[in-house]
């Protein structure tokens, strides 16, 4: 089932006629249990600011603020479930500004019940692409433990040689490794 | 040789509900018949409760009204010796401290999700700060072997005895993690 917050901010921006792709923890809420309840999407460069301008009209979005790669938003009507619109551009490597966004839109997202959502795959190297990605290793370990196949991760490397974001890319991927090896994490992963 | 346990009832103890308990294989020319709970739903769990079994239906709902709202299938925790012989959908959660099971509040739900979700064990425990006995936190973090799961959250902000063992994430991204998942209700 879809949560509330991911179909009404996809109905929102559907709306809008603005191209979206749904990531981070409601996209891997597909495929693995444990999920927070903040819900992040992606769009296109060229759509960020419109974006950005279109949400700060909807009556049920409080805005909170705004950086070059994130805008920040909160659901009113659910409690405050806080809602990042993020740029594409900052996971692009070498690519152009568009190309990240063009390639989740393209090959790595699925539409599910009208939602576009990206894969986990996807969701792990963008999580792997950000400042904060020591805590977010700790989520991608969250998600194995839930059952997403780890070698997802060799797909996320493979992401990562598409934009040329290898040499970032590679330590951090080897770090996650690291701890799926942790003796209580690979203990846990055995049970049924 | 194989060691195990079981579940015996006491004289003056009721019986598990049939509906609740499945019959282990048997071996050939064997003439006793094992049995085991099954554990279907939180009703049942309720019953091994109520039976003075130490089991634990970990919730969403728990972690959520605990101030971190999220979602995830729920955890049976259960005594580790316990394990082999219960049967459930629920996914398991061993534990070593049986006595945990028993009464828990928030120094063992913290200690409990440190197994599975080290981020919001991080995040219940700095919102229930005022509730969290550092001492009770320290021996529960010991009795299970969780030093370097309490270590990588800097959970010795709460309970200065941990010993320090293994990764420390950085004090930023864990004051991130807080930030990004205000307890329901409350702004961001």
């Amino acid at each position: 089932m879809i949560e509330a917050g991911v179909a009404a901010v996809a109905a929102l921006l559907r709306r809008r006629g603005i191209p979206y792709v749904v990531i981070g923890g409601q996209a891997i809420a597909l495929t693995a249990a444990t999920t927070t309840r903040d819900v992040d999407v992606m769009v296109a460069t060229g759509d960020f600011a419109r974006t950005v301008r279109a949400l700060r009209e909807e009556p049920d979005l409080a805005f909170d603020w705004e950086t070059r790669e994130t805008a920040r938003f909160r659901l009113l009507s659910l409690g405050g479930v806080p809602l990042d619109v993020i740029n594409g551009a900052a996971f692009a490597g070498k690519g152009s500004d568009q190309e990240f966004f063009r390639y989740l839109a393209d090959e790595g997202s699925s539409e599910i019940d009208g939602v576009v959502f990206a894969s986990p795959e996807a969701v792990w190297y963008t999580r792997l692409m950000t400042k904060r990605w020591k805590a977010y290793a700790e989520k991608i370990v969250t998600n194995v433990l839930d059952g997403v196949a780890p070698e997802r991760l060799d797909a996320a490397e493979g992401i990562g040689r598409r934009f040329g974001t290898t040499p970032q890319l590679a330590e951090r991927i080897a770090y996650v490794r690291e701890e799926l090896a942790r003796p209580e994490v690979e203990a846990l992963r055995r049970r049924p | 040789m194989k060691v195990g346990a079981v579940l015996f009832r006491e004289p003056g103890e009721r019986p598990l509900p049939r509906k609740m308990i499945v019959p282990s294989a048997r071996s050939r020319g064997r003439p006793r018949k094992d049995y085991r709970p099954r554990v279907r739903s939180a009703g049942d769990v309720e019953l091994l409760r109520r039976h003075r079994v130490p089991a634990l239906l970990l919730t969403p709902e728990w972690v959520t009204r605990s101030g971190y709202p999220v979602q995830f299938g729920p955890w049976l925790a259960i005594p580790e010796r316990l394990v082999p012989n219960v049967s459930s959908d629920y996914r398991i959660l061993p534990v070593r401290d049986e006595d945990s099971l028993r009464e828990p509040g928030v120094v063992e739900l913290v200690t409990l999700l440190l197994r599975f979700d080290v981020l919001a064990a991080r995040v219940v425990a700095s919102r229930n700060r005022a509730r969290l006995d550092p001492n009770e936190l320290y021996r529960r973090v010991r009795n299970e072997g969780l030093e370097s799961a309490a270590t990588k959250v800097r959970l010795q902000e709460f309970a200065p005895a941990i010993p320090v063992v293994g990764r420390r994430l950085p004090r930023g991204e864990l004051a991130w993690v807080e930030r990004n998942n205000p307890p329901l209700g409350e702004s961001a």
